[in-house]
């Protein structure tokens, strides 16, 4: 933000600077022309600030969104084992958001298709990561086509954003009864004990 | 009905996604290859994130052999019916046909 906000105060400052300098007398045209394109570039800024805004609740919803998921854990079925790989998400999220804070364009970390499969990806076992790092592959390679079939960049995102969150939702499902699997089997053997 | 009851009975029923994803494997495919057509076959789309679990469980139960490939682009898993798949695929596909032939479709378990 403090990025953002210095790069706001640079063009309000040239603008300041303009006017001072140059006679407006002398050069009408080329003052209004300068004029024009300094107010493009501070609108530019300002809507490329939202576009970060958004991002920003996306990651932050989705990170709302795991923690549901967590939320619904019985106490008794969180293990230390679940516990660290849940600390080890909350990290992955907590980075995105560092990463936002700190530089002013940090686009390319929460556009990229599969950032967030990717910090889910710690609450689960080996093998399911395996699965998910296969889905991430399959997502960039989606990406890819749909690149060279000509789709603007902005679409490409959006569709492998959907894709990826719908992916996401299926994994924190899996998540759950993953979780809830070991239970069902031991409530199976102590019938099965009792037969 | 009752003879293919009992011929199932000691194997654990297919789910619909399940008998798609098992016949998309008759041939060796990647995961985005069988994704891709189960869209051309179902007309629907079915995300990683439901394909990935269910080919897992289907290998868990001895349908599937699965074998990874780690290439430039990242992880990439190949999928196979087994000759155990191959029997269940086929028992699935029997018991749908009966109950096509008593009018009733879209359920294969």
């Amino acid at each position: 933000m403090r990025g953002v906000l210095k790069f706001l105060a640079l063009w309000a400052a040239a603008a300041v600077v303009l006017r001072v300098l140059v006679p407006v007398e002398a050069y009408p045209t080329v003052l209004t022309i300068m004029y024009v394109a300094i107010a493009a570039m501070l609108l530019l800024t300002l809507w490329a600030v939202a576009h970060l805004a958004e991002r920003r609740r996306y990651v932050l919803a989705k990170r709302a969104e795991l923690r549901s998921i967590v939320a619904q854990v019985d106490p008794q079925d969180m293990t230390d084992e679940l516990r660290r790989r849940i600390m080890d998400a909350e990290d992955c999220f907590a980075e995105i958001e560092r990463a936002w804070r700190g530089a002013p364009w940090p686009i390319r970390m929460m556009t990229d298709p599969g950032s967030l499969l990717d910090a889910v990806r710690f609450l689960f076992d080996r093998r399911t990561r395996e699965d998910i790092d296969a889905a991430i592959a399959d997502l960039h390679e989606d990406a890819r086509d749909m690149r060279s079939q000509g789709h603007s960049e902005r679409r490409v995102l959006l569709a492998i954003k959907v894709r990826e969150v719908v992916a996401l939702l299926a994994f924190g499902r899996q998540l759950l009864r993953e979780i809830r699997v070991p239970r069902a089997g031991h409530g199976r053997n102590e019938d099965e004990g009792r037969s | 009905m009752m003879e293919m009851t009992v011929k199932m009975k000691n194997e654990r029923m297919l789910t619909d996604v399940e008998f798609q994803l098992l016949a998309l494997t008759v041939e060796e495919r990647t995961g985005r290859q069988v994704a891709k057509e189960y869209e051309r076959a179902m007309r629907s789309s079915i995300s990683y994130g439901t394909l990935y679990p269910t080919l897992r469980r289907l290998a868990d139960s001895g349908w599937v052999k699965s074998r990874d490939e780690i290439t430039e682009r990242g992880r990439v898993k190949w999928f196979r019916i087994t000759g155990e798949g191959r029997r269940v695929l086929a028992a699935a596909r029997a018991r749908y046909s009966l109950l096509r032939s008593f009018g009733l479709t879209g359920a294969t378990s």
